[in-house]
């Protein structure tokens, strides 16, 4: 029957009445309703805007008869899509990750009904490999309506894991069986312990390390794969069957030339791919000349040849002619003017020779290209569209023979700028915020690489503020004055997004408030992708999700307002951490023999055990137990971090409670007990404060100098201090800085109502700057001063709260802590009240990229107090420690991932030299000790990671 | 579990006859049953066959109706032009000149129950398939004239096979399938 024209006489019904559109987005999908006239052709537009919106998994029209006319119905079936994910029982590997990326279940993704049991399949496809044949996979969707989401749980039993058996060995091996089988590591211990269990990683190993086998007897192009595998029920094993055909024998070496079997191994790729073809023997060739180059032979050629030999295989000759040895010796930059020469070295990888570093250069026309490419493209990228860049290289420079210069002559021509910026497409009071956002605009110069960066800016501005379709184009014409351009940017903004909801899963034991309070997306507010990235950081930074996963629900839906997901996994609740290690210093010596207040090379082991609870009490907030124990300390420490404290970013928490003994100064074993709660406050990206209330109890043992003589300053002390610290840190690099400035300045204050038996104020100030000087060189200073000072209550500053100094990242002059005032009689440090220090670097690059050199000089010591401080240079008499002590040496730098190994030898000419005793605590006691004449040794060693500030 | 629901709610209460319903879902774009319908018509019209509605010939067709579609998407994605109106009218021209006069044709339009902007719009679409052919495959292909069709549809095929694995296609007919 067909209802074409007739007329529609009641509103459009939609079952069932609870549908996932608002009535206002159902009527503006259906473009006909009460006194329209039935056309097929609208149903269908209707049934398509419904349907685009990804909301609705099927629909169907019907229509029935009433009065005169028809009433039509829309029955529909609401869309899901993947909520939370969870697969349990699965002991890796594989690992989550994999087992995750195996069911192809994508968060916010439509789901259908056929979805889980594919996804079932996949992860059992993915078990087998991993050697689960018997794994029983139980599957559960929950659907819920108000979020649209379909949750699927597996509850995987695996079983064991099989194991494998002798595999089956078919082809042409010509190699003992037996031999191909140890090859793969499949058997423990020589097959002792029978045989490992299959996993895809070892699988696959084996078979690269029958590859390996055959390359080592030089085999290439032997094939090895892997036929099929047969499970076993019974035994639980696997045999995989190897179809092996051994490749022939391959020998290579080069003419011309020593170059060892090694380097020939490490350039020529054959061996790395297990084969030998044309363009892996050229790839070989121009790594072999690429070497060469880099040795100083610029102008080498090499060449090869295959020779078959008549008993079978292959024989690769590499024919080098080196020619002879250059060294660059000049590199000249004219005709720039824009650019200064040092902008343009700076991305030059060319470089004159430079002892050590680079004893011949580094050189090479492929080089010398690319670097002629990089100067052209700065200056496109700057409006010289016109700039041409001319490279000369002259051989024999100045008549010295094989001395290399090269010449680099650029022609800037005239900068293109733009006359005028268009912008269509958006309304003019958006214009006015876009603009501050422009590189390009009237004046500016013209390129592409400004309009790159202004499509960057535009498009985020646009995608931040819900427009996620956004779209930019650009078009340029000429303008009337010559070398200018108009410029016209378009932006099609599309619908503008907003937020429906914010859905978060995957919450266990964490407080809904922790989360929630870091979400920056609001419901009804435009979707912005940098607040959902932003939000996802902030959840990660919390430290007690292991995964977070955001995504868009019903993506390629088009509707104006969309579900943000959330899916958090929660870390393990425990972390523990152990170490083991050693310290080897000046360290020994002094028990009980008092023959070297300096100290002399000790070892001392230590042991580290940390346990930590996060996300503790679901507060996303830390607890944890540090632990050491070696020889010189022993120290355990309770702390409770609260990062984000009050839902601000920048703020955090820490308090702390400390047991300590230590013998760090080797004047005493200090016994620590302290409580400290210091809130963090990060400033800006480079300035952070931090404020402490620190309480401590402080008693000494072994105390190397007669306490008669000390009695006040050795009495066990409690202390009560508040302490302020501001950090300003704008190094490039942290670990090894090449720029910037390092400031920290700490003030103390210990006054009586915090308990403090004596009062004292504290002020520490440190700071570092790093200056590029030439090149890679490095110009580093850093100076500190700190003073202490009594205000009230006992009549000293207790020795455990005396300033100390010396060692790798002080004065290099001394041990660790060994600077300053001395025991009169028996010559261990004191400390003092006035600490001044100063250091000059000068670092540089040694040999290749990662190792560099140090040439330092350190000035500085701690003094008595503040009037004793002196800048003199000799020591008056073995009592005097109140001037500066100097050092100069040189360090060795090895850079790492960690930050560099550090080596420092250094040399003082006016180490200090002391009274001292000869014999033990005992002697001492009972005033038999020879009094002797001591001194800092004028050369000392570091060993340590980092720089030294 | 919400397919029953789906289902049952298309059997109770049985108030109506159903009109049109989603046959396969392309992406977030669907074909209706009356599309299927209509390409089985349209295609016996221009053929001067009778109708056919096997499920045989509505498979045909949908599968045809899937290709169109996937064509659609690239063609806007590549901002393909599209067909021009004036070249549309000449088509239909074409078809009509294939009929004996213009009253045997609007009875062929009758006995076939299609509307001639039905048949515009068919007819359309095959132009725009037609133009993304010779845009996208013809200047690559150098084989002999003889050979030529062979070889587009030889890579139109493995073109089409290519872009169904890239979008996901659900029938909701199964007999379609």
């Amino acid at each position: 029957m067909s209802y074409e024209g007739r007329e529609i006489v009641a509103p459009v019904q939609f079952e069932p009445a609870d549908q996932p559109l608002s009535r206002s987005e159902l009527a503006a999908a259906v473009p006909f309703g009460t006194g329209s006239k039935f056309d097929l052709a609208q149903l269908k537009q209707a049934i398509r805007n419904l349907f685009a919106t990804g909301r609705f998994a099927d629909i169907a029209v019907d229509v029935a008869p009433r009065d005169s006319g028809i009433i039509v119905r829309f029955i529909t079936a609401r869309a899901y899509f993947v909520g939370r994910v969870v697969i349990r029982g699965i002991k890796p590997p594989p690992n989550p990750g994999e087992q995750a990326s195996a069911t192809k279940l994508r968060l916010g993704y439509p789901f259908q009904p056929g979805d889980a049991l594919q996804a079932a399949a996949s992860l059992n496809a993915l078990l087998r490999r991993n050697g689960f044949y018997n794994a029983d996979i139980q599957r559960q969707v929950t659907y819920r309506p108000q979020t649209e989401s379909a949750g699927v749980e597996f509850d995987v039993d695996s079983g064991r894991r099989a194991k494998f058996a002798p595999p089956v060995i078919t082809g042409t091996p010509e190699r003992p069986d037996r031999e191909i089988v140890r090859a793969t590591h499949w058997m423990r211990v020589y097959g002792l312990l029978g045989w490992h269990e299959l996993t895809e990683a070892r699988l696959r190993q084996g078979l690269e390390n029958i590859r390996r086998y055959y390359d080592d007897r030089n085999l290439l192009n032997t094939s090895v794969t892997l036929a099929r595998l047969d499970y076993h029920t019974r035994t639980n094993t696997v045999t995989p069957t190897l179809n092996i055909r051994s490749g022939t024998p391959v020998s290579i070496r080069a003419t011309g030339a020593r170059i060892s079997q090694g380097r020939l191994k490490q350039f020529i790729p054959i061996f790395q791919e297990h084969s030998i073809d044309n363009d892996l023997l050229l790839e070989g060739q121009r790594n072999l000349q690429q070497y060469l180059v880099s040795e100083g032979y610029f102008g080498a050629r090499v060449t090869y040849s295959v020779e078959h030999r008549s008993a079978g295989g292959e024989a690769v000759v590499y024919h080098v002619d080196r020619g002879p040895r250059h060294r660059f010796v000049h590199l000249e930059i004219s005709g720039n003017h824009y650019f200064t020469t040092n902008t343009i070295r700076e991305r030059l990888y060319i470089q004159p020779a430079e002892f050590p570093r680079f004893p011949y250069g580094r050189f090479s026309q492929v080089y010398l290209d690319q670097d002629v490419q990089s100067i052209q493209n700065l200056y496109t990228s700057n409006g010289f569209h016109d700039a041409k860049i001319t490279p000369r290289t002259v051989d024999d420079y100045r008549g010295a023979k094989d001395r290399l210069a090269v010449f680099i002559q650029i022609h800037e021509g005239r900068q293109w700028l733009v006359s005028s910026l268009h912008i269509q497409g958006v309304t003019p009071e958006q214009i006015a915020k876009l603009n501050p956002l422009l590189t390009s605009s009237a004046g500016q110069p013209y390129s592409e690489a400004n309009i790159s960066d202004d499509r960057a800016n535009l498009l985020d501005y646009y995608y931040n503020d819900g427009y996620l379709n956004a779209t930019f184009d650009y078009s340029i014409k000429p303008a009337a004055a010559p070398d200018q351009v108009d410029v016209t940017y378009t932006i099609h903004p599309g619908q503008q997004i907003f937020v429906r909801n914010v859905l978060i899963t995957g919450r266990e034991t964490t407080r809904p408030t922790v989360v929630d309070s870091r979400v920056e997306l609001k419901p009804e507010e435009p979707l912005s992708l940098a607040a959902e990235t932003d939000t996802q950081r902030r959840l990660y930074e919390l430290g007690i999700f292991a995964r977070v996963n955001t995504a868009i629900q019903n993506p390629d839906g088009d509707e104006i307002s969309k579900t943000v997901l959330y899916d958090l996994d929660e870390a393990r609740h425990y972390s523990l951490n152990v170490g083991v290690g050693a310290q080897i210093a000046r360290i020994g010596g002094g028990v009980p023999s008092l023959d070297n207040p300096a100290g002399t090379t000790g070892f001392a082991p230590r042991v580290a055990f940390g346990i930590s609870r996060i996300n503790f009490l679901g507060l996303g907030q830390t607890i944890g137990l540090q632990t050491a124990l070696s020889t010189i300390e022993q120290r355990a420490a309770v702390s409770y971090f609260i990062p984000q404290f009050i839902s601000n970013e920048n703020l955090n928490l820490t308090v702390t409670t400390l047991l300590e003994n230590s013998s760090d100064i080797r004047t005493f074993t200090a016994h620590r007990r302290e409580a400290a709660i210091q809130l963090g406050e990060r400033i800006s990206r480079a300035y952070t404060l931090q404020y402490r209330l620190v309480f401590r109890n402080v008693t000494l043992s072994n105390l190397k100098i007669d306490y008669l003589l000390v009695p006040l300053l050795s009495q066990p002390e409690t202390v009560g201090l508040g302490e302020v610290s501001l950090i300003q840190d704008k190094r490039d690099d942290p670990a090894d800085a090449h720029r910037g400035i390092y400031t920290t300045v700490d003030l103390s204050y210990a006054p009586s109502k915090l308990g403090s038996q004596t009062q004292f104020a504290r002020g520490l100030f440190r700071n570092s700057t790093y200056y590029p000087v030439h090149r890679d060189w490095v110009f580093a200073r850093s100076t500190q001063f700190g003073v202490i000072s009594r205000t009230g209550g006992r009549p000293g500053i207790p020795l455990a709260e005396r300033l100390y100094s010396g060692g790798s990242t002080s004065i290099r002059a001394f041990p660790d802590f060994q600077a300053g005032p001395r025991d009169l009689a028996t010559g261990f440090p004191l400390g003092g009240n006035a600490l001044f220090i100063n250091n000059l670097e000068l670092r540089f690059p040694l040999y290749g990229d990662n190792l560099a050199a140090v040439l330092f000089h350190d000035a500085g010591n701690v003094y008595d107090t503040l009037s004793d401080f002196s800048l003199r240079f000799r020591q008056r008499n073995l009592r005097d420690f109140d001037y500066m002590v100097q050092d100069v040496g040189i360090g060795f730098r090895y850079r790492t991932p960690i930050g560099p190994i550090r080596l420092d030898l250094s040399f003082s000419p006016n180490a200090p030299r002391f009274f001292g005793l000869k014999g033990t605590e005992q002697d001492y006691l009972n005033g038999t000790a020879i009094s002797t004449v001591q001194k800092i040794n004028a050369f000392q060693f570091h060993f340590s990671l980092g720089q030294a500030f | 579990m919400y397919r029953t629901l789906f289902l049952l709610l298309l059997l109770w209460p049985l108030r109506g006859e159903i009109v049109d319903r989603i046959a396969i879902a392309v992406g977030h774009q669907v074909i209706t049953e009356v599309q299927v319908d209509e390409e089985v018509r349209v295609t016996a019209f221009q053929n001067h066959a009778p109708v056919s509605m096997t499920a045989a010939a509505r498979r045909d067709a949908a599968n045809r109706l899937i290709a169109q579609l996937l064509v659609e998407r690239e063609m806007q994605l590549s901002h393909y032009p599209a067909p021009e109106p004036s070249d549309v009218d000449r088509y239909l021209q074409q078809i009509r000149s294939t009929f004996s006069s213009d009253a045997a044709y609007q009875q062929a339009l009758r006995d076939y129950q299609i509307s001639e902007p039905i048949l515009k719009q068919h007819l359309s679409t095959q132009l725009a398939t037609l133009s993304f052919i010779e845009l996208r495959f013809r200047p690559d292909l150098d084989v002999p004239k003889s050979e030529l069709d062979a070889h587009i549809d030889q890579i139109l095929d493995a073109w089409l096979a290519e872009a169904r694995k890239q979008v996901s296609i659900i029938y909701l007919d199964k007999a379609l399938q």
